[in-house]
């Protein structure tokens, strides 16, 4: 078994615009790793690719050493909006979805985690907050066995207390070996559960660095992302 | 608990430990929680406790039972020295700020003396 | 291929959902139709309408068949655009498939949920008309009539039209599947080449824009294919045999033509066509 991710020599354009150029990552087992960037960097761009929703890129991108990609999809977790569904639907019906669709998805799991995120399963999609949705999305992320997570800005527009909830989950439900890509562009509320940041800057992968080391520099997280974009302001 | 951003978070977690064992929150020959309870209970990651708790283990401050987790070591006078460079962590600091407002030695253990007993009233 | 088998029972369980409730409906308002016409309603007096000769029964199996074939073909119409929908949704694409493959689960699962409703329609109709023919006494003349004539009139030849009818049907059915979605994803593609800045409106502007481009250049070539390609190719009487009907000839363009454009919408979904986040 390879790295849960390995991406070499990524481009991406769309409407004859490059959004990711010549972009390499790697990422070990066991990790949670930040992937930040300003709102447009390309975050959701980069995790689409590797999920294999977003097409016609040129570069290679391996999960978990599969190429191929229905393989992809196989061996990682996307936190999805859940929009293929009708607003009527009920926790339950997404539930069976992601039972059949999935073999990897623990039903035992999930009604932990519901449970843990205070979630009632006869809910409506229509009935929930935006916080309640995020939750749920991240309860069905994380039933699945996987050896990739991506979190796709999970914390975006969501209250403290979901917030904390969904970060202890994250704490309590990843296993030993699988990695967690979380991307966000704000880094405060997440930093302390880190142990690397990815940070994107004009169109690529500028910055991959250990939290602990950054820290051992008597620099916080978020100063160390901050200075980034400061620099990009002072030139 | 709340950690600073810009010191290492394992260093951070194992000065919370050494005021737990101190305090006798973690009693010696006690089993203290498992990584990823702490790691739950201090919002950190499982990785950092896990760098944390095999530090204390080298320098013998936790001992590891096989298959059981970790205890806090019975070795009274590791205990006691333990104690003893926290306080003179704190006394450093303490000295060192009294230091950069001027106070000189000898004054620092006029005021604390005084300080103290009117305290005590 | 379980992954194929599960996600087909999920999306046809999903799609013959709101199938049922139309049914439903068309059974109901066939009802209503019938009961209006077997009574009158004179100053808030219900009576039976005099001129009227046949029974309740019949007339309700009567005006089903009426409604079943705007039924039928209204969904004939809708179900493909509604599998659009899915062919355009991230959260279906995640599934541990290849899109191609995604793509042929869910043409085959809206064909076969198409075929579920023709048949659920006929067993509506067949009760309809069983309890009718129990009932009233005309109706077990009429059909007496009708087996007697078509027992007459049956040959082997009839027999062949009929099935070659079938297959035709079925290959029309499908073409329309492909057409509607190789609309969808080859204009999406090109939408996707097109120089970005550009705002919103006119982004659909020009998707329609491009869809009517499409639609043009595609019968264009269609029937360059079939009338000038195909027909030299493919003529019965290029081989010397000499068909009175042009069935055969027009299941095998069909046919060819159904191909050629699953091929393209399987090449398409798997490395242009984007499933979008969005609802």
């Amino acid at each position: 078994m390879g790295n849960p991710l390995e991406i070499t020599d990524l481009v991406y354009k769309k409407n004859q615009k490059k959004i990711i150029t010549d972009l390499n990552l790697t990422l070990k087992p066991g990790k949670i790793v930040a992937l930040l960037g300003e709102n447009g960097a390309g975050k959701t761009t980069l995790m689409r690719i590797i999920s294999g929703v977003a097409k016609n890129y040129r570069g290679t991108v391996k999960v978990a050493s599969f190429a191929k990609e229905a393989d992809r999809k196989a061996h990682l977790s996307f936190t999805d909006g859940l929009t293929g569904f009708a607003n009527s639907t009920k926790i339950n019906d997404i539930v069976k979805f992601y039972q059949i669709l999935y073999h990897d998805f623990s039903l035992k799991q999930f009604e932990q985690l519901r449970k843990f995120m205070n979630l009632d399963s006869d809910m409506r999609l229509s009935e929930m907050s935006k916080g309640m949705k995020e939750k749920l999305v991240i309860a069905l992320t994380f039933s699945r066995k996987t050896d990739l997570y991506l979190l796709d800005e999970p914390f975006s527009g969501i209250d403290a207390m979901a917030r904390k909830k969904i970060i202890k989950s994250i704490i309590l439900w990843k296993q030993e070996k699988s990695t967690i890509l979380v991307s966000d562009h704000f880094v405060n509320e997440i930093a302390a559960v880190l142990d690397e940041v990815v940070i994107i800057k004009n169109k690529t992968v500028c910055m991959h660095k250990s939290t602990e080391a950054i820290r051992a520099d008597n620099q916080s997280v978020e100063e160390f992302y901050e200075s980034f974009y400061q620099r990009e302001e002072d030139e | 608990m709340e950690f600073k951003d810009n010191i290492p978070i394992y260093l951070q977690i194992k000065q919370y430990l050494y005021r737990q064992i101190i305090t006798g929150k973690l009693k010696p020959g006690k089993k203290i929680p498992s990584v990823r309870e702490l790691a739950v209970q201090l919002t950190v990651n499982v990785n950092t406790v896990q760098r944390a708790l095999q530090q204390m283990n080298f320098e013998g401050i936790l001992y590891t039972k096989r298959g059981e987790g970790n205890f806090v070591t019975e070795d009274t006078t590791l205990l006691e020295k333990t104690k003893r460079e926290l306080i003179d962590a704190e006394l450093d600091k303490f000295v060192q700020s009294m230091n950069s407002l001027g106070v000189s030695d000898e004054q620092i253990l006029k005021s604390l003396t005084e300080y103290l007993k009117e305290e005590r009233k | 291929m379980t992954e194929f088998s599960r996600l087909f029972n999920r999306l046809f369980k999903i799609k013959t959902k709101k199938l049922h409730v139309l049914l439903f409906f068309q059974i109901i308002a066939a009802l209503a139709c019938a009961f209006f016409t077997y009574y009158e309603v004179i100053n808030w007096h219900i009576r039976k309408n005099p001129q009227n000769n046949v029974g309740i029964l019949p007339e309700w199996a009567l005006y089903f068949v009426f409604l079943a074939f705007f039924v039928i073909f209204f969904v004939y119409f809708i179900t493909p655009l509604q599998s659009e929908k899915f062919n355009r949704s991230q959260t279906w694409h995640l599934a541990a498939i290849s899109d191609g493959q995604f793509y042929l689960v869910n043409v085959l699962s809206t064909f076969v949920s198409f075929i579920y409703f023709i048949v659920l329609e006929f067993v509506t109709v067949m009760i309809l008309l069983f309890s009718s023919y129990l009932t009233d006494k005309p109706v077990v003349y009429f059909f007496r009539d009708l087996l007697k004539s078509i027992l007459r009139n049956l040959d082997i030849n009839v027999f062949w039209i009929i099935l070659g009818t079938i297959v035709l049907a079925i290959l029309s059915c499908f073409f329309l599947y492909f057409v509607i979605s190789f609309f969808n994803f080859a204009s999406r593609a090109i939408l996707d080449f097109v120089p970005a800045n550009i705002n919103g409106a006119v982004v659909k502007v020009l998707h329609i824009v491009i869809i009517f481009g499409l639609i043009w250049f595609f019968f264009k070539i269609q029937n360059i294919f079939v009338y000038q390609v195909l027909l030299s190719v493919i003529h019965p009487t290029n081989y010397g045999l000499n068909f009175s009907s042009s069935l055969p000839f027009a299941i095998l363009a069909n046919a060819i033509s159904d191909l050629i454009l699953l091929s393209s919408n399987i090449f398409l979904i798997n490395h242009f066509y984007e499933a979008t986040e969005h609802k």
